[in-house]
């Protein structure tokens, strides 16, 4: 999986070379800002469940259209599917934020995302709707400013991809 | 290609779950020691050719028979061969040691190296002392490295990191 230590390593390899003071200061500047990432990785962690359910029921409640009779979230299991797939999304930018890179949502969520979405018709702007104000939650949180920022970067990462 | 925290993440993909605290612990503990291990990848990679050649004349040292007329490293051309096999391998272990993890060792080095020594007649016993001489010599660089002595434990769990990776290459060869 791409990250920076594995991204200079291929590179180090790819010229059959040792790897060169360049190479060991881009994984200290990686290192320097890992601290952040655990710490946000460790935020959605332990409240990974509250912070879904608050968004899905919010996502609800602005989109009623979507859970009406007739409607893609109708009726609780199908909610709780898309609470479901809002969960994997936000475990997966909790991998992110651990590796420091997008390796996790580029291999597991992004790749197919598209396709996914157009062959079951799902609607991504709700799925956006319930990362925003994710982002959002995180964004008003204790956590320190660096890893809220971390933690914004991989939920816009994964917007972009969406939209 | 996994690196420590991707390892990890793989893992806990597998099983659909979040990270375990042990599992966040053990990450920060990496990052903590951050700039030991990066100091301890850069000392072994400034003293490499010193590692390797040191390895090379300590087989041909305790094993002769190897650069006489019939030996494997006779000629230049298979001593020249038997150094440079022994420089890709320190490359390779400097790498896990940077990542944390052994994956791009096992995938891009060992995987397939028995069965090419053995194919070219390689003696692999030999091979594995040259390998464990390396190994010998890259904890003895890192451990003495006086940014190092000064830590109270003097980086013994890198230490012992280390040594596993050059393990692993002796074990496979042997």
């Amino acid at each position: 999986m791409k990250t920076v230590i594995t991204g200079v390593i291929a590179g180090a390899d790819s010229q059959a070379r040792f790897l060169s003071g360049g190479d060991l200061q881009a994984v200290q500047g990686r290192l320097q800002r890992a601290s952040a990432g655990l710490e946000a990785a460790s935020f959605i962690t332990s409240n990974h469940e509250s912070l879904t359910k608050e968004a899905v029921t919010g996502m609800a409640s602005k989109m009623p259209y979507l859970t009406q009779p007739g409607g893609l979230f109708n009726g609780a299991t199908n909610q709780a599917k898309c609470a479901r797939d809002v969960d994997y999304y936000l475990r997966f930018v909790s991998y992110c934020l651990v590796c420091g890179d997008t390796g996790p949502l580029d291999d597991y969520a992004i790749s197919g995302l598209r396709e996914i979405n157009r062959a079951f018709s799902l609607p991504a702007s709700a799925y956006i709707d319930c990362l925003s104000s994710i982002k959002e939650k995180v964004k008003s949180s204790s956590l320190s400013p660096q890893a809220k920022t971390e933690a914004a970067l991989y939920m816009d990462y994964l917007v972009n991809a969406m939209s | 290609m996994n690196d420590a925290f991707t390892r990890v993440v793989s893992n806990a993909d597998v099983k659909g779950s979040y990270l375990s605290s042990g599992d966040m612990g053990a990450l920060a503990q990496y990052v903590k020691d951050g700039n030991r291990r990066l100091d301890a990848v850069n000392t072994i990679t400034a003293n490499a050719s010193c590692i390797v050649t040191d390895a090379a004349a300590g087989i041909f040292c305790e094993q002769p028979d190897l650069i006489r007329p019939g030996g494997n490293a006779y000629t230049n051309r298979r001593m020249a061969a038997c150094i440079r096999d022994m420089e890709i391998i320190l490359r390779y272990v400097t790498y896990a040691m940077l990542a944390g993890d052994a994956s791009v060792l096992e995938d891009r080095c060992i995987n397939g190296l028995k069965e090419t020594y053995v194919a070219l007649g390689v003696p692999t016993s030999s091979t594995a002392r040259g390998v464990r001489i390396m190994k010998a010599a890259a904890i003895a660089f890192v451990t003495k490295d006086p940014a190092v002595i000064q830590t109270p434990d003097k980086c013994a769990s890198l230490a012992s990191e280390l040594g596993t990776y050059f393990d692993k290459v002796a074990a496979a060869v042997s």
